[in-house]
Order: C-alpha cells, then structure tokens, then sequence
C-alpha cells in the first residue's frame, strides 16, 4: 500500500502552524458535497471524513495547533437536485455556503470550469504528483481535464454493461460453458447487437420473460454506447466539437424501434419507474436482459433489494455492448466521479491535502467493494482485499473497451435530446428518421453551429 | 248522498294524489340526494383513498399487490428516534424550521393584509383603483416564473440560505389574495356600526380595533389558516433558495427519502408524509369554520 510521504505531511504542518501562529489550538472546517445517488457510494463523503481524522493524527504528532474538522455531506436524492444544489450556491458565490470540495460527475467540468465554480487542480496534482498520483490509471486524467487542465481527482470510476438472466439462458438450452462464453463473443464480435434481438426475441418466444431487453428509463450518457456499437462518433476531441452523426444516430434509434416493433421492449420504457427496471431483471426475471446497466447495480441489488450475492452470481451475467455493424466495436461507457475544489474555498491547499489523503489506496478500496466501482490507481489491483472480490475483477475485464462522455458544455443537453428521440420512436411518435432531424434541430438550438459537426 | 259519497271520493283521491304527489317529490329529493352524495362520494374517493393507503402503508411491513396490508410495524416511523443515515439533518430542527416558516408567514400576512385591506376598503385616496388592479396582476403570476428574479433579489440582500428570505418571498406572493380577502370582510361590515363608534367619541385607531376587527375575526383567522398551510407546504422556494440542510423544511426531507426514485423505502417514504401532513389536517379539522367563512365573493360577513 502507497502511503502519502510523512515528510509532506509535516511539512505543511509546520507551514499550516506557523501560518497560523502559535496561540491557541484553531479548528478549520472543511465542508464536501458528494452525491451518490447510489446509496452504497457513502464512502465518498466517509473517506474525506476518515482523511481528515487522519490528518488530526498528524498533526498532533508534529505538535501543531491546528486542527481539521471534515463536514461532509452525501446526496442520495437525484442527480438534478445535486446538481441544482451546486449551481446555486456557486453563482452565490458565498464561501460558508459553497462547500470547498465538491464530489461530482466529470461531465461536470466543462461547465463548472468556464464558470469559474471550480478550480485548476494541475498546481496542487503536480505537488503530490511523486506519492501519489502518477498512480492512477492515466486515461482517467483525460476525462477531467477541460481545455489542457485537470479540474478534478478521479474518485471512481465504473464500467456499464448488459445483464444477461443466465437462468433464462439455461432454459432456452445454454450450457454453463456457452454462458461462460458469451462475453468473450461480444468481444470479439462473434455476437452482434442483431444477435442481442434475437436472443431476446427467443426468450419472450419461450414465455420465460414479458420482456426481453429493457434499459434505463432516464436519460444518460449510457446511449452513445449503442451509437459507438453502430460506429457513430459523439465527440471529436481533435476539434473539441460535438458530433451528430446521422446515419449512425438513426440506426441507433431504429435499434430501439425495432424492439419495441418485435415485442421485445415496452413502448413506454422511458416512463417506466427505475424501481421496475432493477425488480424485471434481478429480481423476478421479467426482463431477459438489460442493456445499459451499471456495475454498481450489483451493490444496490444486495443492499436495496435484499439480494443475496450467490442469487446474483446464479442468475446473472454479463457483457460489453455487442457491436452493430462491421464499422462498429464493443464497448462499455465509464463515468468517472472526480473530487473538485471550488472557486470560492478559503483553504484550498488544506482541501486539497484532504483528496490526496481520501486518495489512499485502503480508502478507494473500500470505496470500489462498498460501492461496486473499478479501481482508479495500479495499486489498488494488487491491493489484497481488492484481489479477493471476484465480480470486481471479472467486471474489470470489460475495461479496456472503456469510452467516455465527450468533455463538452453541450453534452449534458446532447444525451436528454438523445433520450428524447429514443422515446420518441419506442412510442412510434416519429420514425428514427424524424428522431434524427430532431436531434439536429434540438442541437443546433443549443449549439453554436461553429461548435457542432453535422455529417 | 251520492254527492256526499262523490265528495268523499273526490276528497279522497285529492288525498291519495296529494300523498302520491309528496310521495314523487320525496322519491325526486332522495334520487337527488343520492346522486348529490354519489358525485361528492366518487370525487373525493381518490382523495380519502390516497390517505387511506398513506396510514396503511405507514403502520406495515408490506402491502401485497400494493394495497393489502400484511403485518402492523411501527418501524417505518424510525426517523422518529433515529436519522435515515447520518447525512440527514435533525428531525426535529426541520420541524421547527417548517413551524418557522408557515408562522412567520402567518404574521406578515396578518400585519401587513389586515391593515392594507382596511385602508383600501374604507379609505378613498388618489390611485386607489390601480394599486388594486396591481395587487391583482401580483396575484396573477405564478411564483415559478420568478424564480430566478427572486434568487438574484434575495442574493442581493444577502437572504439567502435564509428561512427570512423564504417566508419574505412567500408571503409578498401571498399578499394580495390575503388583501382580497380581508377587503372583502371589510365591506360586509356596515359603515353605520364604525360610525356609530366614532359618534361616540373613539378615534378611528379604537373604532378599528374595538369595533371593526372583532367583525372581521372569521376573515383574519381564515387568511391566518391559509398562510399557515401555504407556510407548511411550501417546497420550491426552500430547494431553490436554500442550500444548506440546517434550514431545510419537512417538504424538502420528505423529497429526500425518495432519493433518486430507484430504491424508494416506501414505508419510510409514507410515515414520514404522515408525520409532514398531520399537524395540516389536525390544524384544518379545528379550523375549516373559519375557511368555510371565506366565499368565493370574498365574504360572509362576521
């Protein structure tokens, strides 16, 4: 286990304490906003709690006067509220309302930067650069960075896929070795997303579920991950533009129109309440598969539902996002959580010491099993208790394939406009045709045209 | 005789079509009746029934196919006596944040609609007319549409994060129907009874107290009910102006045991609705007379 240098430790003790003078003990507060929803994520708020008992430790060793209390706060409502919450307490700009750490989405950055909400981290990354963060798996530095900077930590970091019910496999004849098999066939491309519809047809065919293929009724960034399986672009990072790419949009939308078209999805899936999504698929088996889900699911099946893990392992699998078509891949959307500093925070340095220590390998471990969330540093895969947790590592197979929400202002607005023409063709309101003239309408309105490909 | 007999027989079918006649028209009134308590029963079924699944589902384990009720716990009501996780702020600190409010309300509304009302009801004085025109077109916003105004407004006065920037807010929207109100009570008591007053030798300022607000007690304690209760419920000026959970009210802890809709407790969910509504229907079952004085014109009168 790395631990962060004692020498920097005491360092800014001293620094924090002569600073500060040496008259009475003084106790600075440092408040944190994290969000789950997912209520096994607590640990983002606890271990900024447990760093900052830690730091106390420290300090007390050095015989510093200066003592840390940690406020921090877990969200557990949606993510609009957290959101809303954000917002209005940074355009008030009032540093005793807005917390100094800030735990969020990274599609947050882009625009939260540019508002000046939070801060370059590149200064503060490049102090702690050697003990700790030249750990962490480099292409999680790209999803929260914003014009050439860092603006946030990666916290975690997750992998979605499609949940297949292995006992439904079994009844339409799957041995345990063709189940064991199937992820490596989504990988390879041996099994496409026409494939996916027809396994699903089978199993509504079959009476075993009443619906073959549901996904999530709210909108998230998790439906570019059927456009990247049909070979569309979202994003192109070289010009830093959106991209809307016709032909592969529409052959998204008529993916979903399709399966509402053979019975294989409900027409009204985007109206669904999520507590339905997770009872059809872990639960009563109702759903035959479910794309677009999400690793931690695993975590709040067992605490939420009350679902023992061996059920779990018994009765579902998983894989990538098969492939569309020839110019498309397999793939799976990550959506990185990033510890943030606000602009308008007192003590900046003393937070950012909080998230390196919050960083520590034993933290985001407990983080990773609590939660169901991928390691974000090397030494956590060799970290023992990490090791011994089988779903993380066999989930953790699915990450090379890893793409991510395009790291623009607009793209929050391009994934609603993209749930909203997906929940236009499923009611058969618009054909995938019109759903794409939407969405380049819907796009251009929020867009400067400057700022969009159309191709 | 036959006469005789003819006049019995004539009075006595006068009886029997008397005795139809009242029979039909009690039959009608019945029908009536009926119907009358049909519709009232019908409409307010999905009401009386909403409530009726609120109690059950608070005081059981679970209810299967959603409305039968399978065992009585007290659990669901833990939030009583223990925080749903450590990142809710106190219970009671909410509560008394939502008594705050709605009573904070309750007394601008009185102070500052009590008055306003009397003047515009007694007194004649140059642009009366518009400024009442204008308290209507007040009315006739709809608070969401000045949400972001608001903000902006309250950041200016550093309000914010504040329950006094709230319930400032709240009872300026409030305002003008609370005015309506009490000028409607005004004028429905008679000028002769003020009169006789400063006849007598009172000042204006004693006619009013003595004389005029006892008329108008039903009317200040109707508006009172209803501020309290706007008070109460309010939900999206506390979520859009305040941000720190020490000032959270009742709506905005109910709203958090939903979460993100994916796991709802709805046992947790429907005991702390029961305890967010119940001092509103407690309050409202001691108090509707006094609602009921308000009619749509304005007034019954004292």
């Amino acid at each position: 286990m790395k631990r962060l240098p004692l020498f920097l430790v005491f360092a800014l003790a001293l620094l924090l304490a002569f600073s500060l003078g040496a008259a009475a003990q003084e106790v600075i507060t440092i408040r944190a906003w994290t969000v789950g929803p997912d209520t096994p994520a607590f640990h983002r708020a606890e271990n900024l709690v447990t760093a900052g008992e830690r730091l106390n430790k420290m300090l007390e060793i050095v015989g510093a006067d200066v003592r840390v209390e940690v406020d921090a706060d877990f969200w557990t409502d949606e993510w609009d509220s957290f959101r809303r919450r954000i917002i209005l307490a940074s355009e008030e700009g009032n540093p005793d309302v807005v917390p100094d750490i800030i735990v969020s989405s990274h599609l947050d950055i882009p625009v939260w930067a540019p508002a000046g909400w939070i801060v370059s981290l590149d200064e503060y990354i490049d102090q702690y650069w050697e003990s700790t963060y030249q750990d962490f798996f480099p292409h999680l530095w790209g999803a929260v960075s914003y014009e050439g900077k860092r603006y946030g930590v990666p916290q975690d970091i997750e992998v979605r896929m499609v949940f297949y019910r292995k006992d439904h496999l079994r009844s339409l004849g799957w041995t345990e070795d063709e189940i064991a098999d199937l992820p490596r066939r989504v990988e390879e491309r041996e099994f496409l997303l026409s494939d996916l519809q027809d396994l699903a047809q089978e199993m509504v065919d079959a009476g075993l579920a009443d619906y073959g293929m549901v996904h999530r009724p709210t909108q998230g960034p998790d439906f570019f991950q059927i456009l990247v399986a049909y070979g569309g672009q979202y994003y192109d990072p070289d010009t830093d533009k959106l991209v809307i790419d016709k032909e592969a949009l529409e052959l998204t939308l008529q993916f979903f129109a399709d399966n509402v078209e053979r019975g294989l999805t409900p027409a009204g899936m985007t109206t669904w309440p999520w507590p339905a999504v997770h009872r059809a698929i872990a639960e009563e088996g109702s759903a035959g598969m479910q794309i677009t889900g999400g690793m931690w699911f695993w975590a709040e099946w067992q605490r939420d539902l009350g679902i023992p893990e061996e059920d779990l392992w018994e009765n579902l699998t998983w894989s990538l996002i098969p492939a569309g078509n020839e110019k498309g891949r397999p793939n799976q959307l990550g959506q990185p959580l990033a510890y943030m500093l606000s602009g308008p925070s007192r003590n900046k340095d003393l937070a950012f010491l909080l998230i390196t220590l919050a960083s520590e390998v034993d933290l985001n471990t407990r983080h990773s099993l609590e939660a169901a969330k991928l390691a974000i540093r090397r030494s956590q895969t060799a970290f023992p208790l990490f090791q011994e947790n089988s779903y993380l590592a066999e989930a953790a197979k699915l990450t090379p394939h890893q793409i991510f929400n395009a790291t623009h202002p607009a793209a929050g607005r391009y994934l609603a406009v993209l749930h909203e023409a997906i929940g236009g063709v499923e009611t058969g309101a618009i054909t995938p045709k019109e759903g794409v003239e939407l969405i380049v309408q819907r796009m251009n309105q929020a867009v400067e045209g400057d700022q969009l490909i159309i191709r | 005789m036959p006469k005789l007999k003819y006049d019995l027989a004539s009075s006595h079918a006068g009886t029997a079509t008397l005795v139809h006649l009242a029979k039909r028209e009690a039959r009608k009134e019945k029908l009536l009746t009926f119907f009358i308590y049909s519709f009232m029963i019908l409409s307010s079924l999905p009401l009386v029934l909403g409530y009726g699944w609120l109690i059950l589902n608070s005081f059981t384990d679970k209810m299967v196919y959603g409305v039968v009720p399978q065992g009585f716990t007290i659990k669901n009501f833990r939030f009583l006596w223990e925080l749903p996780s450590r990142y809710y702020p106190d219970l009671w600190r909410t509560t008394w944040n939502t008594f705050l409010l709605a009573l904070g309300m309750t007394a601008i509304m009185i102070l500052v609609a009590t008055p306003t009302a009397y003047v515009i009801s007694r007194m004649k004085f140059p642009a009366r007319g518009f400024l009442l025109a204008m308290t209507l077109i007040l009315h006739s916003f709809p608070g969401v549409t000045l949400l972001i105004s608001l903000y902006y407004v309250l950041r200016t006065l550093n309000l914010l994060n504040s329950l006094v920037g709230v319930f400032l807010v709240k009872a300026g929207l409030m305002l003008p129907l609370g005015i309506w109100i009490m000028k409607g009570f005004f004028d429905g008591v008679p000028w002769d009874v003020e009169m006789s007053g400063l006849v007598d030798g009172a000042t204006r300022m004693q006619t009013l107290i003595k004389i005029v607000l006892p008329q108008v007690k039903p009317g200040i304690a109707a508006m009172a009910i209803f501020s309290f209760i706007n008070g109460w419920s309010e939900y999206i000026y506390v979520i859009t102006f305040i941000q720190t959970k020490e000032s959270w009210t009742l709506s905005s802890y109910v709203n958090s045991i939903i979460g993100d809709f994916q796991f709802i407790d709805y046992g947790l969910l429907s005991a702390t609705a029961l305890f967010y509504i119940a001092p509103v229907l407690l309050f409202f079952i001691f108090t509707q007379k006094y609602l009921m004085a308000v009619t749509v014109s304005g007034s019954k009168g004292g």
